[in-house]
This record gives C-alpha cells, sequence and structure tokens, in this order.
C-alpha cells in the first residue's frame, strides 16, 4: 500500500515537475525571442554599442526570465493531475480493476492484501518528447546571442563605406580638374581637400547623415564653381571673338592704312591688353600670348592669338563636361529660355500681350515654335488648345470672286456669332446641331436643308442624274 | 453499493458468487459452442437485469441461446414468435367475460406471455408499431397496465429479443425509445469452422445438450445481490459520464469520428446502462470493483444501438461499433491531461 502511496506520489510529482518544465521551456523561447529583438532594435535605433546595453539588457532579461519561471511554475502546478486522477491512472496502468480507486473511498476489507501485493505491471512511465522545444529554445538562444554580439556598427561602416570612399574619390577628382584648371582658389582647395580628408579619416559608419551631407556641400561647391566658370568663359569668348573679327577686317585692310585703322589698331591693342590682364579663365600661356601680340600691334598675329585664347577657352569648358561638372546642352536650353523669358517682357512692354503669351507657352520658344501641330476647327480639341492649320494658306495670286448674299442671309449674318474661321466646309450635321439648339439663327428661305451623302449611296445618286433622259411619252390618240 | 455502505463485498462472499457465474457460462458454453464471450455479454446482461436485443441471420443460434438460458437459470420462460398481425393484447394479456358458479359474470384477466421471467421476443421487428409499444411500459416499468389496473411482472423479468438484419422487407425497425430500453445489443455473427465441425459431428440433427446443472433462484438471488454491492469508484463513474457526454457531437471532448458521423448520442439511460453491466462485468470477473477494462468491455454492446449515425456515416461505411472504438481511444480513461508533448509509456 506505502508503496503504491510512494508511486503516486513520484508519478505526481513528475507530472509537475513535467509540466512546469514544458511550460518554462515555452515561456523561455518567447522571453530570448523578445530580448533579442529588443537588444537588436535599440542597438540598430540608437546605434549604442553592445557593451553599452548591458547593463540595461541584463536586468531586462533577468526579469522576463524570472517572470517566465514564476509563470511556468503557476501553470505547470495548474496542470498537474490532482491525486484522484493519479491514482486512477496508476490503477489503470497497474490493472488493479478499480480496487486502488475505491481505495480512498470504502473500507477495502478483505481485498487490502491483495492491493498490498506488488502489481505484475510496471508503475506508469512518463515520456517527454521534448526535441521541439529544446529545438525552439535553441533558436531562440542563438537568435539572442547573435542579436548581442553582432557587430553591427562596423557592418554598418563596412557596407557603406565602400560607397561612401567612392563618393569622395569623384568629389575629389572634380575638385581636382577645378584647380588643374585655376578655377579655385588655393586657399578654398586647401580648405576642401582638407574637409576631404576629414570625411575620409572619420569613422563615418557612427554618423553616416552628417557625413554624407559634408559631401554634398563639397559637391554643390565644385559645381557651383563650374557653372560660374561656365558663364565667366561664355562672356570672354564672346568678347574675344569680337576682338578677333576685328583684327581679321584689320588685316584684311593692312595694305589700306589710314587713321582710321590706326586708330581702330591702337583701340583693338589696348583692348585685347585689357581683356589678357582682366581675364581670370585665360591661363597663363595664352594671357602672356595675348599681351605679346597686342605689344606686337600686329593684327594677323593679335587675330590668331584671340583664336588660340578662344580655343582654350573652350578646351576648358570641355573638360569640365568631361568631368561631368558641366551640361552644356542644359546650360545652352536655359540661355535659351532666358531670352525667351526677355523677348516676352519686351512683347508685353510693346502691347503684344498675345504674341508674349505665345512665347511664355510650354515647350515655346518662339511663336509657333516647337508646337505640336493641332488638328484644327473650332469643335476639336479642348477650349484652349492653340488653332493650327495643316497646310498653310498662301493668298498670293488668288482670286475671290464677290458673292451677293441675299437679304435674309445678310440679316442672319447680322445677329450670328463668329465661332471661328475654317478654310474646311462646315460639317452638315454641326450646321443641324446649331439650329435646334437656337444659338444660331435660322437663314430664313435663303438657308439650304443640306443632307450628308454616305458613301455607299453615292453611286446611285450619281446613276439618278447620268441616267438619260426618258422618251417622251407618245400621245395616244 | 455506495460509499456510505463503507466496505467491499468479501472476497470469499464474492468467490462464490463468481464461481455460480463461471458455472452459468461453463454450461452455456457447452450448450451452444465457441462464443465463450459472447456468453459473458449475456450474463452480464441478465445479472444486470437489463434487456438483450440479440441481432444475426437465421441460423446462428439466437433462439437456442435463448433458451438454454431460460431452462439454466430455471426461470420461467414464454416465447413469442413476432407477426405483423400480433396484437398487444397477445402478449400483455386480455380480459375475457366469464361465468361464476353462481351465475355472475365478471371480467377476468387472462395474463399474456409478458407475465413471465424471460420473454422470447423472436423477431421483435416483425410486429407491428403498436405491438411493439406494448413492451413498453413492461421494459422499463415491470408492470402492465390494462384497463385501469396496473399489474407487477414477475422478478427477475428480463426481455431477450432478436431482429434479422438482412429480411428488412415486412419488417417494423424499432423506435429509438425502444431500443433504448435494452440494455445492451449483441451481435451474433456465424461460428467459426472449427465450431461447425464440432457441432456437426457431435450432436445429432445440431440439438443442443440438456443443461447438466441449473441455477436455482435463491442463488440466482444471491449473485443479484452480490452484483448490487460491486463498487462503482468515482474516477470509473467519471469516465463513463465522460464517454456518454462525448458521444454527442458538440461536445467539447467529442472525437472527430462523433462529431462526423453521429446524429444523436447516447442518453442518461446509457450511462446507468454501462455503469450497471460494469458491475456484473466485474463480478464474473472476480473483482469487488468496477475498473475502467469493464466499462471498455462493456462500452461497445451498450453504446451501439444508442448512436444514431447520419448518412454520411452509412456512405462511408461507419459503424456504430467504429464510432465507440474511436470514442474510447480518444476518451482518456483516469482523465489525466498531461501537457501536449508529454505521455504515459504503454
Amino acid at each position: 500500500m506505502k508503496s503504491t502511496e510512494s508511486t503516486q506520489q513520484r508519478l505526481q510529482r513528475r507530472m509537475a515537475l513535467l509540466a512546469v518544465a514544458e511550460h518554462l521551456l515555452r515561456y523561455l523561447a518567447v522571453v530570448l525571442f523578445a530580448w533579442g529583438a529588443l537588444v537588436l532594435g535599440l542597438r540598430a535605433s540608437l546605434g549604442l554599442e553592445a557593451a553599452k546595453l548591458w547593463p540595461l539588457a541584463a536586468v531586462a532579461g533577468a526579469l522576463a526570465v524570472l517572470a517566465a519561471v514564476t509563470l511556468a511554475v503557476f501553470r505547470g502546478r495548474r496542470a498537474t493531475p490532482g491525486a484522484d486522477t493519479v491514482t486512477a491512472l496508476v490503477d489503470r496502468h497497474e490493472r488493479r480493476g478499480g480496487l486502488l480507486m475505491a481505495a480512498g473511498e470504502v473500507d477495502l476489507g478483505g481485498w487490502r492484501e491483495k492491493l498490498a501485493s506488488p502489481s505484475s505491471e510496471e508503475p506508469p512511465k512518463l515520456v517527454w518528447r521534448s526535441g521541439s522545444a529544446w529545438t525552439l529554445i535553441a533558436g531562440a538562444a542563438a537568435f539572442a546571442l547573435l542579436a548581442a554580439v553582432v557587430p553591427m556598427g562596423q557592418l554598418a561602416a563596412s557596407s557603406s563605406g565602400a560607397i561612401f570612399d567612392e563618393e569622395i574619390r569623384e568629389v575629389e577628382e572634380d575638385l581636382e580638374v577645378l584647380a588643374e584648371e585655376e578655377l579655385l582658389d588655393e586657399d578654398l582647395a586647401a580648405r576642401l581637400a582638407e574637409d576631404l580628408d576629414a570625411l575620409r579619416q572619420g569613422d563615418t559608419g557612427e554618423d553616416p547623415a552628417t557625413a554624407w551631407e559634408a559631401l554634398d556641400h563639397l559637391r554643390e561647391i565644385a559645381e557651383e564653381t563650374a557653372a560660374r566658370a561656365a558663364e565667366q568663359a561664355a562672356a570672354e569668348d564672346e568678347r574675344l571673338a569680337a576682338a578677333e573679327a576685328v583684327a581679321e577686317a584689320l588685316a584684311e585692310e593692312a595694305g589700306d592704312s589710314n587713321s582710321e585703322t590706326t586708330a581702330a589698331l591702337a583701340q583693338l591693342q589696348a583692348l585685347t591688353g585689357q581683356a589678357a590682364d582682366e581675364s581670370e579663365l585665360l591661363n597663363q600661356g595664352a594671357a602672356e600670348a595675348l599681351r605679346n601680340a597686342a605689344a606686337a600691334g600686329d593684327p594677323q598675329s593679335l587675330a590668331q592669338a584671340l583664336g588660340e585664347g578662344r580655343q582654350g577657352l573652350n578646351e576648358k569648358l570641355q573638360r569640365l563636361q568631361e568631368a561631368g561638372l558641366l551640361d552644356l546642352e542644359k546650360m545652352v536650353q536655359a540661355t535659351r529660355q532666358k531670352s525667351n523669358e526677355e523677348l516676352s517682357q519686351f512683347l508685353e512692354e510693346n502691347g503684344l500681350e498675345q504674341a508674349a503669351r505665345m512665347c511664355q507657352g510650354p515647350g515655346s520658344a518662339r511663336p509657333g515654335e516647337g508646337q505640336r501641330p493641332g488638328r484644327g476647327g473650332v469643335q476639336r480639341g479642348r477650349g484652349d488648345a492653340p488653332m493650327t492649320w495643316r497646310d498653310p494658306i498662301d493668298s498670293d495670286g488668288a482670286s475671290f470672286a464677290d458673292e451677293r448674299l441675299d437679304p435674309a442671309a445678310v440679316a442672319g449674318l447680322d445677329q450670328s456669332h463668329v465661332l471661328g474661321l475654317s478654310a474646311a466646309a462646315p460639317p452638315a450635321g454641326d450646321a443641324a446641331g446649331a439650329r435646334s439648339n437656337g444659338t444660331a439663327v435660322e437663314a430664313g428661305a435663303g438657308a439650304a436643308n443640306s443632307q450628308t451623302l454616305l458613301p455607299r449611296h453615292r453611286g446611285a445618286v450619281r446613276r439618278f442624274f447620268e441616267r438619260s433622259s426618258p422618251p417622251p411619252p407618245e400621245e395616244r390618240p | 453499493m455506495s460509499a456510505s455502505s463503507a466496505t467491499l463485498v468479501p472476497p470469499e462472499e464474492l468467490k462464490k458468487a463468481q464461481d455460480l457465474a463461471a458455472s452459468v457460462l461453463a454450461t452455456l458454453d457447452e450448450i451452444l459452442l465457441g462464443r465463450a464471450d459472447f456468453h459473458r455479454m449475456v450474463l452480464v446482461g441478465i445479472l444486470s437485469r437489463g434487456h438483450i436485443l440479440l441481432e444475426g441471420v437465421p441460423g446462428v443460434g439466437k433462439t437456442a441461446l435463448i433458451k438454454a438460458l431460460g431452462d439454466i437459470l430455471a426461470l420461467d420462460f414464454k416465447r413469442v414468435q413476432f407477426t405483423p398481425d400480433l396484437m398487444p393484447g397477445d402478449i400483455l394479456g386480455s380480459h375475457i367475460l366469464q361465468e361464476k358458479s353462481s351465475g355472475e359474470r365478471e371480467m377476468v384477466f387472462q395474463p399474456g406471455p409478458v407475465f413471465a421471467n424471460i420473454l422470447l421476443a423472436d423477431e421483435i421487428n416483425r410486429a407491428s408499431p403498436k405491438t411493439q409499444s406494448a413492451l413498453l411500459e413492461a421494459m422499463q416499468e415491470r408492470s402492465v397496465t390494462l384497463l385501469g389496473t396496473t399489474r407487477p411482472l414477475p422478478d427477475p423479468f428480463f426481455v431477450l429479443a432478436s431482429q434479422n438484419p438482412i429480411e428488412l422487407e415486412g419488417t417494423y425497425p424499432l423506435p429509438e425509445a425502444q431500443l433504448d430500453r435494452f440494455l445492451m445489443k449483441l451481435l451474433v455473427t456465424e461460428p467459426a469452422t472449427e465450431v461447425l465441425e464440432a457441432i456437426i459431428t457431435g450432436r445429432r440433427r445440431g440439438e443442443p445438450p440438456q443443461p447438466r446443472r441449473r441455477l436455482e433462484r435463491q442463488e440466482l438471488n444471491e449473485l443479484l445481490a452480490v452484483m448490487e454491492r460491486i463498487f462503482l469508484p468515482k474516477p470509473v463513474a467519471r469516465f463513463i459520464a465522460r464517454l456518454v457526454a462525448a458521444s454527442h457531437p458538440g461536445a467539447a471532448e467529442a472525437p472527430t469520428a462523433v462529431r462526423d458521423y453521429v446524429s444523436f448520442g447516447a442518453s442518461p439511460r446509457a450511462a446507468i446502462a454501462m455503469a450497471e453491466a460494469g458491475r456484473a462485468h466485474a463480478l464474473v470477473a472476480g473483482r469487488p470493483t468496477v475498473g475502467f477494462e469493464d466499462v471498455e468491455a462493456v462500452a461497445p454492446p451498450v453504446l451501439r444501438h444508442r448512436l444514431i449515425t447520419n448518412y454520411k456515416a452509412r456512405f462511408d461505411g461507419i459503424t456504430p461499433d467504429g464510432v465507440v472504438a474511436e470514442l474510447l481511444a480518444k476518451v482518456e480513461a483516469s482523465g489525466v491531461e498531461l501537457p501536449d508533448h508529454v505521455e504515459v509509456a504503454s
């Protein structure tokens, strides 16, 4: 009897233990997953190092584990079968036929001895198939470990570092081009180089936003410098081109020396020398050649020096474009747009607002230029669509015959509205529609009720009019 | 027996009762060969004071069994062959106008065959529903009421009915209310080849031998008295209750087979029948208490005619026995609810 009781107690304890263990493993897995996700989130969002998170993570983990253990013990104890149930289980397993269960309810009498005898059956054994639980908790532990030790900062730096170095190298090349073309001050160039070195040496993984912002600023400086140089080069090129034309003209009239050409040559020499001194874009060799040519006073060599100077400017712009600092095509479009705006302003000042609006229209650099031809007609397209003609009308040499309108038509025209002018014949259907809505005045007796002749009926109509006239009926006697 | 009676039936007393039951079984086994388990279940039904419905094809020994049982138990035995034109009065009895010696006339009750200890209702499903219903009161109340007078039936009273499952033309299937009044439904199967050989070699024209031992009424009463003292532990009673509850498709513990194939589950009368049959099974096995194994042994015959299966079950070939088997497999007897991955090693 005692052995049976001890068997039941052992079984009950083991059931409780397994229930607690089952719940504990499940809750620990949840805790580990949650802890790992928390650590990972904190490290990713706050950029904290793992070492700095350890105190907080350890406290949070300890509290969570404590809560999991408490909850598992609570749930495990609740899930543990009662003594009656365990007794029933043992009774069934040992094939006691209800005697063990009855022992707790009635006096067994003479059956107590039989119950005291050991059963031929083994006491029930509990089997815990814990493979999935251990797998789950192993996965959770691995996740938590990875979340705690994975070097996120270095990973982030190494992943973005390669891109960052490439960007730095590109900006550095741009600055080198500007420096070679003498478009940057030495002080500014040195300062920008220092900034680039600082960006390259700094731990960009810690604060990549600031580093990217600084890099964008440097790139912006380089592009603005190049754009400014391009505008300046265009202006200087214009001046040099004018001077070159004058020099070529003087060279052609070199044999006809007079006071005017001499004065003009002197003025050209002075202007060329001034341009060579004031130019910021001409390199030293070209400026020196201009000064020498100006001093020599030979129009031929002066024209040649001016041409070489212009070529140097063009080569400078070309190199800036090759370096990606300039987009000459965009610059040309911008210049054209600027000229359009100036033209529009001029037209408005002179009372031509409609023409000015056409200049400001989308995609219309000049009146009529770049417009897509419309389909024409007052009933086609949107209301604000420009009216264009498919074929140009040439009225030269055309003769118009006067046509006298009947009085009713003239009266109708007085009250009519001009909806549009077209070279094509108005559609018959539309005319009928205009009559029906009352906006157009009925032309009276002069108006014809025209009907649209469908193509398939044209043959029949033609045959009707082409038929031979029937012979007149013979008179009957 | 309740817990307040405090003591289990003594081993010696139980041993004597078990020997009596064993002798009845041995005699039955001698008369009808090769059906020891079936005979045990019939005896369980008798000891439970329940009515038994035997179902089997003709010629498998249903009537012979019941006649042999009547002989062995030394009880009053009546047989009624049910036919469609059988009237309730043919079973219950009727009043006859008789003239006394004084010339006075009076209505005298002439008892029918139901007034016996054992009533063999042969091919019960051939009688009309009106006649079948005449047995309802007799089976449940063990009394007959005619013309306002209630007459008790002899004690003990058993109805042992047989029905043929194949000749369904011209039959009237028993209503559910009457089926529920049968403690158990036993399926009588064809005997094995060896048994057939023994029958045709050892018995002329297949006639069974006379019983060597008859159980006296006093002995039967002693058996029934011991049966009353077989103890039903609470966990076993809980198991019976859970089994019956789980036989309903809407129950939380109902297994898939019940949910899919059962329209109506077992009634509370089934739980009572299972408890009584469990007691009798324990007595026959020589145990003073009912164990889980007793319930599992009597559950199929007690439940099979009480589970109303649906059309899907017939379509899928699922029998009530199959549903009961899954019921027993899914409902944990001890009621232990272990964690998901913990189980008891078998």
